[in-house]
């Protein structure tokens, strides 16, 4: 009897304390809520919902918008559009994994500066480094000049307006949201760790591809995600260097919603993005779990 | 019996530190071996230098008479379990042990049967499917000895292997080292600064100091016979008396104490070591002083008495003998049980 009352006070002074850290929680869940949650809620109810002449919805019932999404046309963009982002991901890794393993070769003091270096193009509008690729990678721009000056070409080469030009000002934009974390990734692994690698016999080869590499994972997941969710849905991007003959999946939700004023419409393409990325955030969770074997991370 | 491993004016220097400074320690097949000494005498860099993950500026290294150190470090015959474990946090128990196996491309029924074997020594075969996070402090430290061992090396590392668990943990495992490196028949080299950790656990110790040995011995030697008043001081609970020498005594702030025999030369600078249970209380002794603290430790205690030293003087005394704090003591000794150092 004493114990259990015992216990049931312990819950109850368990209970406070947790109600105590809760409140600390109200700001971050209430601007969720305001700014996340419930406009996903309308965007969610204005999919069962028919246009409006004039954009906004009417409340009549449809599920034509969904049936619309599947044809063929806009189930092709969607996968352009993931495709783009992923080559901008996989590139944003091939260069970005060689960068941060290199800056945690570098002195301490060194490596912060590299770090500096590398966030510093965030501190120019995002439109004009945008813009300045335009004016690097025309017909008369400064390569095609370059390379006729060298004698390499002779006719300028068209480098715009094509996908892969989307896909260097994607790399460019957010490489360095790839850069960061696996850094971040590889400093926290123990040094102890490849040596007791090579201790037990492996070459450093062998180490750093079955101990360094594994550990360094969860960062480069983390890098894939901040750099192919902002990629996938971008549309200043595909704007300026795709010369809008490629759409992408973000162009073709703005031009739903400010052009064409289907709302509904726009919302089912939105709805399927944010799916499409939740499923993304759901395995990068479960791979980091098994990577690094239970949540302590 | 031979050298096994026989280190030979060995040095390394980083920058304006001389880590090793002309070491040489010979250590037998089989042994249990301490490399002992305070934080930065180098014994660390010559565990790791053992272990090919440091390079030496100069001396030489062999095993067996084989040269080790033109043995790339991924080659030797020489396993470290390190000081924080290492344990590959996304691989389980099992795949941590039979890592180093797998890169000597063993077949997989005797990586199999290796792995299982020493998990059953350590007693961590149902453990085998956990990951490292999901184990005690205690439990870890088995899992780097068994990946070290199943190697079969010819010499085991161990750096500081006892330091991260709780004293009850310690004393467990330090009789499991000693009888596991007595059954798998391996040279075991341990380093660390914990001196009653190296007198109970090893069959010789090399103490270090500034990068240099002070004194390769048995812990009974080290104990009884220490070569220097560094070595003295340092090992087990002494009483260090520094004076001037003279005809058969020693001058300690005006106090003349007896001295044995002794090849050191009258007028000069000497210190005279004294354990505490070699002195006893009495009726008249040689020096007499007021008793400040007494400290319980089990079966006897540890008086501190000031006689007008620098320091108080310890000295053991059974349980039921104790005098009363403030009271006056007098101490008396056997010359013949102190010993007398020269004091550099």
């Amino acid at each position: 009897m004493a114990l259990a009352v015992k216990s049931e006070e312990r819950d109850a002074i368990k209970r406070r304390a947790l109600l105590s850290r809760a409140v600390f929680l109200v700001p971050g869940l209430t601007y969720i809520t305001a700014f996340m949650l419930i406009p996903l809620g309308f965007i969610f109810a204005y999919t069962f919902l028919s246009r409006g002449t004039y954009g906004g919805i009417e409340f009549i019932f449809t599920l034509e918008n969904y049936t619309r999404a599947l044809d063929s046309l806009y189930i092709g963009v969607l996968v352009k559009s993931v495709l783009i982002a992923a080559a901008a991901t996989i590139l944003a890794f091939v260069i970005g994994f060689p960068v941060a393993y290199a800056i945690t070769k570098l002195p301490t003091n060194r490596q912060n500066i590299m770090l500096v270096l590398i966030v510093l193009p965030f501190w120019t509008n995002f439109l004009i480094r945008t813009y300045a690729w335009i004016v690097l990678l025309n017909t008369q721009g400064f390569l095609n000049k370059g390379l006729i000056n060298m004698g390499v070409i002779s006719q300028p080469l068209e480098l715009l307006y094509k996908p892969g030009a989307i896909v260097l000002g994607l790399l460019y934009a957010y490489i360095p949201l790839m850069i960061l974390p696996i850094y971040s990734a590889l400093v926290r692994i123990d040094p102890s760790m490849k040596e007791a690698a090579i201790n037990l016999g492996a070459t450093p080869a062998q180490a750093f591809r079955q101990v360094t590499l594994p550990l360094a994972l969860p960062g480069v997941l983390v890098g894939a995600i901040f750099v192919f969710v902002p990629s996938v849905g971008n549309f200043i991007v595909p704007e300026l260097l795709g010369g809008g003959k490629t759409i992408m999946v973000g162009n073709l939700i703005r031009d739903q919603f400010l052009k064409a004023r289907d709302w509904p419409f726009g919302s089912v393409l939105a709805l399927s993005m944010v799916i499409m990325l939740l499923v993304l955030f759901f395995i990068q969770a479960r791979v980091n779990r098994r990577v690094l074997g239970d949540s302590r991370a | 019996m031979t050298s096994f491993l026989n280190i030979a004016g060995v040095s390394k220097r980083y920058g304006d530190v001389q880590a090793l400074n002309n070491v040489s320690i010979e250590i037998r097949e089989n042994e249990f071996f301490a490399l002992l000494g305070p934080s930065g005498c180098g014994k660390t860099t010559l565990l790791r230098a053992l272990a090919g993950l440091e390079s030496l500026d100069s001396g030489v290294v062999t095993l067996a008479n084989e040269d080790l150190l033109s043995v790339p470090a991924n080659k030797r015959p020489v396993n470290l379990m390190f000081q924080s474990y290492a344990l590959f946090p996304h691989l389980n128990v099992y795949d941590n042990v039979a890592y180093g196996l797998r890169r000597e491309k063993l077949d997989s029924t005797e990586i199999d049967q290796r792995v299982h074997d020493v998990l059953k020594t350590v007693g961590l075969l149902d453990q085998k499917d956990r990951r490292p996070s999901q184990l005690s402090g205690g439990q870890k430290q088995r899992v780097a000895l068994a990946r070290a061992i199943v190697k079969r090396p010819k010499i085991l590392l161990l750096d500081e292997p006892l330091s991260a668990l709780d004293k009850k943990v310690r004393s467990e495992m330090q009789l499991e080292l000693k009888r596991l490196q007595h059954e798998a028949g391996i040279t075991f080299i341990i380093v660390t600064h914990d001196q009653e950790e190296a007198m109970s656990i090893a069959n010789r110790i090399a103490l270090m100091d500034k990068g240099e040995v002070v004194q390769v011995a048995t812990p009974v030697e080290m104990y009884s016979a220490p070569k220097t008043k560094f070595v003295a001081d340092f090992i087990g609970t002494s009483n260090l008396f520094a004076g001037t020498l003279g005809s058969g005594n020693i001058s300690v702030a005006g106090k003349n104490l007896p001295i044995p025999s002794t090849q050191l030369a009258s007028g000069s600078r000497a210190v005279l070591l004294l354990r505490p249970e070699d002195i006893s209380l009495s009726a008249t002794g040689e020096i007499t002083g007021t008793l400040v603290s007494s400290n319980f430790y089990g079966g006897s205690s540890l008086l501190f008495v000031d006689c007008g030293f620098e320091q108080l003087v310890k000295v053991s005394c059974a349980l039921n003998q104790v005098p009363s704090v403030g009271s006056t003591c007098h101490l008396s000794w056997s010359a013949a049980d102190s010993i007398l150092l020269a004091d550099a």
